[in-house]
């Protein structure tokens, strides 16, 4: 039956093809202007509000999306219902979806002409949404005064192409958790942790439990005095420091088991049985909740080790208008006040790292990651970006798990971050 | 040897490589019970024990009588937020909606394909075949834009449960019309064309005579549709975007977090939302083995 | 399950299209299909001939604004044409000249299809085998085995797949914990940090290194799923031989092997081949066990072509070449189930 089929098939086929393949070439395709379009889009869409703490007779409705966890939501309700005190006009529509899903419904939606009028996401989605019109540029609507009142380190993570494609609301990052019933004082340098890991060595406990997939570990590179890419995103890595890098990490071996991105560390950590983990600050309560927090310390990062610092975004829908959009706009930029970031940073709830200049944090630990933070690195905000995750993660496996040469792993590595950095390009 | 030994030991033989095809059947369910009963709610458990220690039903307990923070259509008042029977009748809805659209449509078209010659037959089954061969890698956001352009009311079809019936439906249907009529083309045609003579006009035969004899082609039907309205999710997520409306599968998928997942919970989750469909298999064992099979013999 | 088939399942008798038959003899049938052709057009046509535009355009995340209903997005978002000849995604892929890692477009159709073939010849074995157990005569506890074996087919692959994928965890999974429990016990010494996902050191050399352990462990846990429904059908085939044919083969001289191999291979066989084919195709696109448990690993020697069609999508939102991907896989299917075809039909005269 299927052979009979066979030559509809084909011509079926071909015939869809056919027709396919002539409509690109029958409409002449411009390449696709983006700078125009978001930025001039925009002043008009929406209506230019004055940038107080309270603009007064705000209405509409505020879509939000975002991935935030239960303890995170308590905060997020604390500052939706704070504005709500001054906006009572202003409804939510909050909805919750699950990181892996939130970016693709977010371009999805947003390219059908919907989505919410405000995202909370990542930092290093900004700049890939914005290549393709689905933020808006905040320049027009942000004032100098406010801007002044944000961590320039912050800020720095969603200034793209001259447009403030969001306004960051929370620093995040890698950070190194210890024990203290385990190992009792911090590490002073990368040996110093070694010499006190193998001595908290038992058969039972792994002195440091170390954490070495390509997010956790990039920032050792710029900890050695070397540089993953460029500014305009082109590779920097193939060095002598980046061999010195591969090298240092492949030392972590010497505390014992490695792990490349594992959750093995952390259930270590939490049963009591790890001294030291690299992890995410994200990760912080949940630490805290399971060795007691008057146990865990969040350490400076022993030299040459260090961290990637992040943001998360939050961002202002293309697609809003109207009403909408000054709502959302006078939203974002509450989000950011002293108050709001205030509520965010509460340790029982969300335990946010603020943003904002001149938040007083109380709880220890946020202290402690907040100095920690001091020490780390910028994470690279670059759509160029996407093209190192993986080269660089496997390339780090080669070198770890596989015994191979770190100059070879790294020319391959760089080699492939070429090629994916001209296909982000569009070349 | 005498012919009861030779039962005997062939019953010792048979039941000593089932019982190993058993151990190896339950070892991965088991270890799903371990974790579930874990009142740690760490990753993975550090150590292989059945029932690990500090067992309890707290996860069990506690995703079947808390409400789903995450999934409130107010964030701030708790009784917005799903619970375990909500979800729980989205989720029956969504999988009976499917099996229900599956199973009419399926039968009403393989009853066609099966029964009568007409022009652009080998056409009309064609194209299903082509449908099951290329897969759905990049239709995800053409669906979108698509099921977006209808409308409900003033809603788009894409963001109701009926969008999602649909969808999902249009995923089962070429198996579910091949299968049927695979099986339609087994029920001897002289029995319709006697209640044809008697006066029976065609839709009443199809339901007095070919229904009641292809009831384990349609339990079948039923019981595939069933399980994919049931487990589906990444659809689901794109599309909804009313928390009232959300299913069991979704909030298993909210389970699984960026950076951590409460196991216990999620383990828990996973066995009750298996427990239907392994219920559902139970009861309709004894078709599927008839079910299934006729629609591939008949060459 | 959303990529069953029945390609196998035959027509019974051939109904040309015959030249006798009237467009209003026509109506009927057709008013008979068009609910269940309404919404397979709708639902799933439209958005298949979209992607087959796609795979002929470099079409990217930008390009989703691109809305045929709205002509003033087709200036502003319309995709540029994939060169050279529209056909430079195809070229791309089949040229192994993607930007990604460890992509060999060669090696991993070499994979699919060994994955595919191994696979369903150990769920068509392991299926028949008991299959013929549970039909014993005499059998104790069938039912109940009946009931348990369905348990793998029953449970949503996505826990099933999650849940063996924590079990090959290197430092904390069941199957190592399992092997030092096992040490313990009878005072063996295997080793018990097995890498079984990221070990690169092939367990068989030679002709079969292009596999590593992570292709073991994934076809153990993808045997474990797939061979319930490969008994269910057995089950119904083998219920249906009748017992003269056995008896008769008994008068005849035959033992075990013989009546096996003449009796109940011929009898199963109408059953079992449009089984393996559907077994086929439902294989060669397992979406859940590989990329949930192995994700591709170690290096992506275990990527099979659909999996990494998706991590073009999800992970590099190049749609134009997940589309191309998808229409290549296509037509490899195309020719695997016909070559499948070939063969069986061969044998088959052989038999007779």
């Amino acid at each position: 039956m299927i052979k009979k089929f066979l030559p509809l098939i084909s011509i079926l086929l071909i015939a869809a093809f056919a027709l396919a393949a002539c409509q690109p070439k029958a409409t002449p395709t411009p390449e696709p202007v983006v700078e125009p379009t978001a930025a001039s889009a925009e002043p008009t869409a929406v209506p230019v509000v004055e940038p107080t703490a309270a603009p007064a007779g705000l209405t509409g409705t505020i879509t939000l999306w975002h991935s935030w966890k239960e303890n995170e939501i308590l905060s997020l309700n604390d500052v939706i219902a704070a504005f709500q005190a001054v906006n009572p006009d202003v409804t939510f529509d909050v909805l919750y979806v699950p990181f892996d899903d939130l970016k693709g419904k977010y371009e999805t939606a947003t390219a059908t002409g919907g989505g919410p009028t405000v995202l909370i996401g990542a930092a290093d989605w900004g700049p890939g949404f914005y290549d393709s019109t689905f933020i808006a540029d905040l320049t027009p609507l942000v004032s100098d005064e406010f801007l002044a009142t944000i961590n320039p380190a912050a800020l720095g993570a969603v200034q793209y192409k001259d447009a403030l494609v969001g306004l960051p609301q929370t620093l995040k990052g890698v950070l190194m958790f210890r024990n203290k019933t385990i190992i009792a004082e911090p590490a002073t340098s990368f040996d110093d942790l070694v010499a006190k890991a193998t001595a908290a060595n038992t058969a039972d406990i792994q002195g440091a439990a170390l954490e070495y997939g390509f997010f956790f570990s990039a920032a050792h590179l710029d900890g050695v005095g070397g540089k993953l890419l460029e500014a305009n995103g082109d590779p920097a890595f193939n060095t002598e420091k980046g061999v010195e890098w591969a090298n240092l990490i492949n030392r972590f071996k010497e505390t014992g088991n490695v792990f490349s991105y594992s959750d093995d560390d952390v259930s270590l950590f939490k049963a009591g049985k790890a001294g030291i983990i690299i992890d995410g600050s994200w990760n912080t309560s949940s630490l805290a909740e399971s060795i007691g927090a008057e146990n865990l310390a969040i350490d400076l990062w022993p030299a040459p080790l260090s961290g990637y610092v992040q943001t998360e975004n939050i961002y202002l829908n293309a697609n809003a208008t109207g009403d909408d959009a000054a709502a959302g706009y006078a939203f974002i930029e509450y989000f950011l006040s002293v108050e709001a970031q205030t509520l965010l940073a509460d340790a029982t709830k969300a335990g946010h790292v603020p943003a904002t200049l001149g938040v007083e944090v109380t709880d220890p630990l946020l202290q402690a990651a907040t100095a920690a933070f001091e020490g780390g690195s910028a994470f690279p905000v670059i759509p160029e970006m996407g093209a190192y995750w993986d080269p660089l993660n496997n390339a780090l496996k080669k070198v770890v798990d596989e015994g191979i040469d770190p100059v070879v792993a790294l020319q391959e590595a760089y080699d492939l971050v070429v090629a994916k950095v001209a296909e982000i390009r569009g070349q | 040897m005498p012919r009861k030994t030779k039962d005997i030991l062939k019953q010792i033989g048979l039941q000593i490589f089932l019982l190993a095809i058993t151990v190896l059947v339950m070892f991965p369910v088991m270890w799903i019970f371990s974790m579930a009963l874990d009142s740690r709610n760490i990753d993975k458990p550090l150590d292989l024990t059945l029932i690990p220690p500090g067992a309890s039903l707290k996860a069990f307990t506690k995703v079947l009588t808390e409400p789903f923070n995450l999934l409130c259509s107010d964030p701030g008042n708790v009784r917005s937020c799903m619970t375990f029977g909500t979800l729980l009748a989205n989720s029956l809805l969504v999988a009976l909606g499917t099996s229900l659209l599956s199973v009419a449509l399926g039968a009403s078209a393989a009853y066609a394909f099966s029964r009568f010659k007409f022009i652009g037959r080998q056409a009309g089954m064609l194209g299903f075949i082509v449908l099951l061969m290329l897969p759905a890698t990049a239709t995800l956001a053409p669906l979108y834009v698509l099921l977006s352009q209808i409308k409900i009311g003033a809603e788009p079809m894409r963001a109701t449960l009926f969008g999602l019936m649909v969808a999902y439906a249009s995923g089962t249907l070429p198996f579910a019309i091949w299968n049927l009529k695979g099986y339609f083309d087994t029920v001897p045609k002289e029995l319709e064309e006697a209640a044809l003579i008697d006066g029976a006009s065609v839709t009443q035969t199809f339901f007095r005579i070919i229904v009641p004899l292809a009831v384990p082609a349609l339990a079948v039907t039923v019981l595939f549709a069933f399980m994919a309205g049931w487990t589906e999710f990444v659809l689901a997520w794109t599309f909804l975007e009313d928390p009232s409306r959300f299913t069991l599968a979704m909030a298993l998928r909210s389970m699984q977090g960026q950076f951590s997942t409460p196991w216990s919970e999620f383990s828990a989750m996973s066995i009750l939302m298996s427990l239907p469909i392994v219920a559902l298999f139970f009861a309709l064992q004894k078709y599927l083995v008839g079910g299934l099979t006729v629609g591939g013999v008949k060459g | 399950m959303a990529e069953i088939t029945t390609l196998a399942v035959k027509k019974p008798q051939r109904s040309k299209p015959d030249p006798g038959v009237s467009i209003k003899k026509s109506l009927l049938p057709w008013s008979y299909i068009a609910p269940a052709g309404l919404l397979m057009l709708v639902i799933s046509f439209m958005p298949q001939i979209f992607q087959v535009w796609m795979a002929f355009t470099d079409f990217r995340v930008k390009n989703l604004r691109f809305n045929i209903f709205s002509p003033e997005t087709w200036a502003k978002f319309a995709p540029p044409y994939a060169q050279p000849y529209g056909l430079g995604n195809f070229i791309k892929i089949l040229t192994n000249n993607l930007a990604l890692e460890n992509y060999d477009f060669w090696r991993l159709l070499a994979f699919n299809v060994t994955w595919t073939v191994i696979n369903v010849i150990f769920h068509v074995g392991l299926g028949v085998l008991i299959a013929m157990a549970l039909n014993s005569k005499g059998l104790i506890g069938r039912r109940i085995y009946r009931a348990l074996f369905v348990l793998p087919w029953a449970i949503p692959g996505y826990i099933t797949a999650l849940t063996w994928k924590n079990m090959y965890d290197q430092n904390f999974g069941a199957i190592n914990f399992l092997i030092a429990a096992i040490n313990n016990t009878f005072g063996t010494n295997f080793a018990t940090n097995i890498r079984w996902i990221g070990e690169t050191t092939p367990p068989i050399g030679g002709l079969l290194s292009y596999l590593p352990l992570a292709f073991y462990a994934l076809l153990m846990a993808n045997v474990w799923l797939g061979w319930p429904f490969m008994t269910v059908v057995a089950t119904g085939a083998l219920q249906s031989i009748p017992e003269e044919l056995y008896e008769a083969a008994v008068i005849d001289g035959a033992t075990g092997w013989a009546k096996f191999w003449n009796v109940t291979v011929p009898m199963i066989r109408p059953a079992m081949v449009p089984a393996m084919m559907l077994g086929t195709i439902w294989t060669f696109n397992n979406f859940n066990v590989i990329y949930f448990i192995s994700k591709g690993d170690p290096f992506g020697r275990t990527d099979i072509l659909v999996t990494q069609a998706f991590k073009l999508v999800f992970e590099q939102r190049l749609y134009g070449v997940a589309a191309a991907f998808s229409i290549i896989v296509f037509f490899i299917l195309l020719a695997f189930t016909l070559f499948q075809n070939r063969i069986t039909k061969a044998t088959e005269a052989y038999n007779a």
